[in-house]
């Protein structure tokens, strides 16, 4: 099966750049968040000239291995094989506990690629940029408006936005997301703009909900300078648009967008967030890309009318890690512990 | 609950079922803070321009300040909007000026959600609960689901009826549907697994049950529709001009399978091609009820037509076991031709190793067409059983006179069937399964030594 070549070949990446990365950490003692970010883009450059060599060779293998054809099927069967934690299958705990929107659903929700989105987030959830925190008794408005804008960028919202919210705790949650979405952007890189994870795709705002700028084929357009994802290009920068943490792609050589989505995958690091709307709004994005493929293609598969526009899911880190096969074992074992059912009961 | 092991064993399912017909009481099943179960609701679709966001919430909050009047338990839990929190009904963070609340979500192009509920939890089904979304029209009809609770319905029926028809008056929907669901409240906002297995599960058993995911069936394609008020000739731009694209998935696309009581909106029958009298007509019976509600003229009613509030008999969930129910039968006849056949039944997509029954594409399909005249629905074998015969008969509390002479059980108790004359008083049978109730036995034959 490719499939799993392609999750292997990520993987691998995905260890070598950590790696790569981790490596930097040992002499790159951190001084304020502007230095240290200039310290990390440095580090992904030397990462990658250090793995481009290796990828070669994967890259090779997986353009001679993937038909076209197949990639929908495929995705569907590793889909079917989602390592799901009991946390997952439950749909425990964040977001899925009701008193606030109940998204268990989107928890729930069987994807590709769980484990190389694992992987992703151990990587980010201990990289070096996570070290960058503002200085002791310095608030971000004492900042020089060089570094305050750096920060917005990759905060993705402004000083005076963020002047209610728990600094200390939203700054961290936004960089290992950001740290995430480097990753995954790496991965694309290496495998020429042919993978198909794809972070921080934008959808311009209802109706059209307009697809993310592309350069070349494949490749998504970046105009930040700070941050690559932010802002994002027009004419996805207008009011209401939505950014997708992660976009799990049909076909790997055909454009990110509404014709070619086979999931979307919010992720939320621990402290951040579940937001009911967000899912709304990804809920109408896929609706939209419903109607964009009946347009292209009305029936699929079997002759069946399209009727979704792609798979919704949320990915909680850590609860919703892929799980290894010696855990699959343990859990199978005490799948059973935690079932609690109540005979029926009567309310009136 | 979990997607690796069952949510109900064979023997749990069959007593939700005797206990859920056993009387008129709600029935909860499920984890502690997640309990579902099988209760009255009615939902109002409304299709409108975006220049109605504000006229429709304030519509909307002018009923939920009636219905919370109407209610005989008070909310526990109370939406508030713009942080994302349920918080204690009496709570003093909770805005007053809703209308206002509305402006500030349109004005940040976000959609206006008005919730409550008489429970604790949102993934409770509720008793009383009412959940309005208002959206900007764009690609989805704004929604207003009252969950409402059967006891209190049977001892009001008029009253609530009356509230029910001005509700559609006020709101001109284009779409409404009341009768039994799995308790949902209209909350999820992706739906629950947990809904879509009970609904599965009682699919089979119920032939009153509706499915009501307002999150997913509320999209509509208009925009897409080239004779559309709505038409958006960017968004269609490179297709073919003759092929007007319908998501089939969505109530955009027609109409639910009748239930209790559904709406006919001009639009609708207008699709249908089909006169007011010609569907008084089509439905004359004296069980049916059918009132013309005034709605105004509007891009989906150039002639400013009458929608029409039909109600089939009484609110029944219509047991399979009692045979398909002939009044459904005749208004699904009616439908047919604007029936949304592929609606997205479930909230989640299947997978090979789920042990939990739920629907899939064929089923699904299956389900949507249960009154047609070729339907097997739940199976060919039970569907002929009770074909032929069958009168409706109460469900007979012990200590009761019997009706009518002939074979009765009941779930209370294993075997139980019995003769009973007209007259005979019918026994408790005590036991911990709590009240007993006789119900005619489909199987009316003498016993074979």
């Amino acid at each position: 099966m490719p499939l799993p070549l392609i999750a292997v070949a990520i993987i691998e990446i995905i260890e070598l750049v950590g790696v790569a990365l981790t490596a930097y950490e040992a002499y790159d003692v951190i001084k304020d968040i502007y230095e240290g970010l200039d310290k990390y883009y440095k580090s992904v450059d030397e990462a990658k000239k250090q793995l481009e060599h290796l990828i070669q060779n994967l890259k090779d293998e997986i353009d001679k291995k993937i038909s076209e054809k197949e990639q929908v099927a495929i995705l569907l069967a590793a889909a079917g094989a989602d390592p799901q934690s009991q946390n997952t299958k439950n749909a425990k705990g964040r977001g899925a506990d009701g008193g606030g929107g109940v998204i268990s659903t989107a928890i729930q929700q069987k994807i590709p690629f769980r484990r190389v989105i694992s992987e992703v987030c151990d990587k980010a959830n201990a990289m070096p940029v996570l070290q960058l925190r503002k200085k002791k008794d310095v608030s971000i408005k004492d900042l020089p408006k060089v570094k305050r804008k750096a920060l917005e960028e990759i905060l993705k919202k402004s000083v005076e936005e963020i002047a209610d919210i728990e600094l200390e705790q939203f700054i961290l949650v936004r960089l290992k997301q950001f740290a995430a979405s480097l990753m995954f952007e790496f991965v694309d890189y290496c495998l020429d703009w042919a993978s198909p994870l794809k972070c921080e795709v934008s959808f311009g705002p209802p109706k059209t909900f307009t697809d993310h700028p592309t350069e070349g084929a494949t490749r998504l357009k970046r105009v930040g300078r700070v941050s690559p994802f932010y802002p994002v290009p027009p004419p996805n920068n207008r009011a209401g648009s939505i950014s997708a943490d992660l976009v799990i792609n049909e076909y790997r050589k055909k454009p990110t967008g509404k014709a070619n989505i086979f999931a979307i995958v919010e992720i939320k690091f621990a402290g951040d967030k579940i937001d009911g709307k967000q899912f709304e709004q990804y809920q109408a994005v896929l609706d939209a890309a419903a109607d964009v493929k009946t347009g292209k293609s009305p029936a699929r598969f079997d002759k069946r009318n399209v009727n979704s526009g792609g798979r919704l899911s949320l990915f909680r880190y850590p609860e919703d890690r892929a799980i290894e096969d010696s855990d699959n074992k343990h859990e199978n074992e005490n799948k059973n512990k935690d079932k609690h059912t109540k005979p029926p009961r009567r309310k009136g | 609950m979990s997607t690796a092991e069952l949510f109900l064993a064979p023997d749990e399912i069959e007593e939700f079922i005797a206990e859920t017909l056993a009387d008129d009481l709600l029935l909860w099943i499920g984890d502690e803070g997640r309990e579902i179960g099988l209760c009255p609701y009615i939902t109002f679709y409304v299709y409108h321009q975006k220049s109605d966001y504000l006229p429709v919430a304030d519509k909307i909050i002018a009923i939920s300040k009636e219905f919370e009047a109407l209610i005989d338990e008070p909310f526990q839990i109370v939406w508030k909007d713009d942080t994302q929190d349920w918080l204690p009904a009496n709570d003093p963070r909770l805005p007053t000026d809703l209308l206002k609340e509305a402006k500030d979500r349109q004005d940040n192009l976000h959609s206006f959600w008005l919730m409550a509920t008489d429970q604790d939890s949102d993934a409770t089904t509720a008793r009383w609960a009412i959940c309005a979304k208002v959206d900007d029209g764009g690609m989805r009809y704004t929604r207003l689901k009252l969950t409402f609770r059967h006891k209190w319905y049977n001892q009001n029926r008029a009253r609530w009826q009356a509230f029910v028809k001005d509700c559609i008056a006020r709101l001109q929907p284009e779409h409404c549907y009341s009768g039994f669901e799995v308790g949902n409240g209209g909350f999820n906002i992706l739906g629950a697994y947990e809904c879509d297995v009970l609904e599965r599960i009682c699919a089979d058993y119920f032939y009153g049950m509706d499915i009501d995911h307002t999150s997913t069936m509320a999209f509509h394609s208009y925009r897409f529709h080239r004779d559309d008020a709505q038409f958006e000739p960017e968004l269609v731009e490179g297709r073919d001009p003759s092929v007007k694209y319908v998501n089939p998935s969505n109530l955009g696309a027609g109409l639910r399978t009748p239930t209790w009581c559904f709406l006919l909106a001009p639009y609708w029958r207008a699709k249908l091609g089909k006169s007011e009298a010609e569907v008084r007509a089509e439905l004359d019976d004296p069980r049916i009820e059918i009132t013309a509600i005034p709605f105004a003229v509007g891009p989906h009613n150039p002639n400013g037509e009458a929608a029409l509030w039909i109600r089939l008999g009484e609110l029944d969930l219509h047991p399979v076991k009692n045979g398909v129910p002939d009044l459904l039968i005749k208004a699904n006849r009616l439908i047919r031709p604007v029936r949304c056949d592929d609606l997205m039944l479930l909230t989640l997509d299947p997978w090979d190793d789920d042990p939990n029954p739920r629907f899939d594409y064929e089923s699904s399909l299956r389900w949507m067409r249960r009154f047609d005249e070729d339907s097997d629905w739940p199976n060919a074998e039970i569907r002929a059983k009770y074909a032929l015969g069958y009168v409706k008969r109460p469900n007979i509390l012990a200590g009761n006179p019997c009706p009518e002479a002939g074979w009765w059980f009941t779930p209370a108790q294993a075997n139980s069937r019995r003769y009973f004359k007209q007259g005979e008083v019918m026994p408790s049978v005590g036991g911990d399964y709590g009240l007993t109730f006789w119900q005619w036995s489909p199987d009316q034959s003498t016993p074979k030594l």
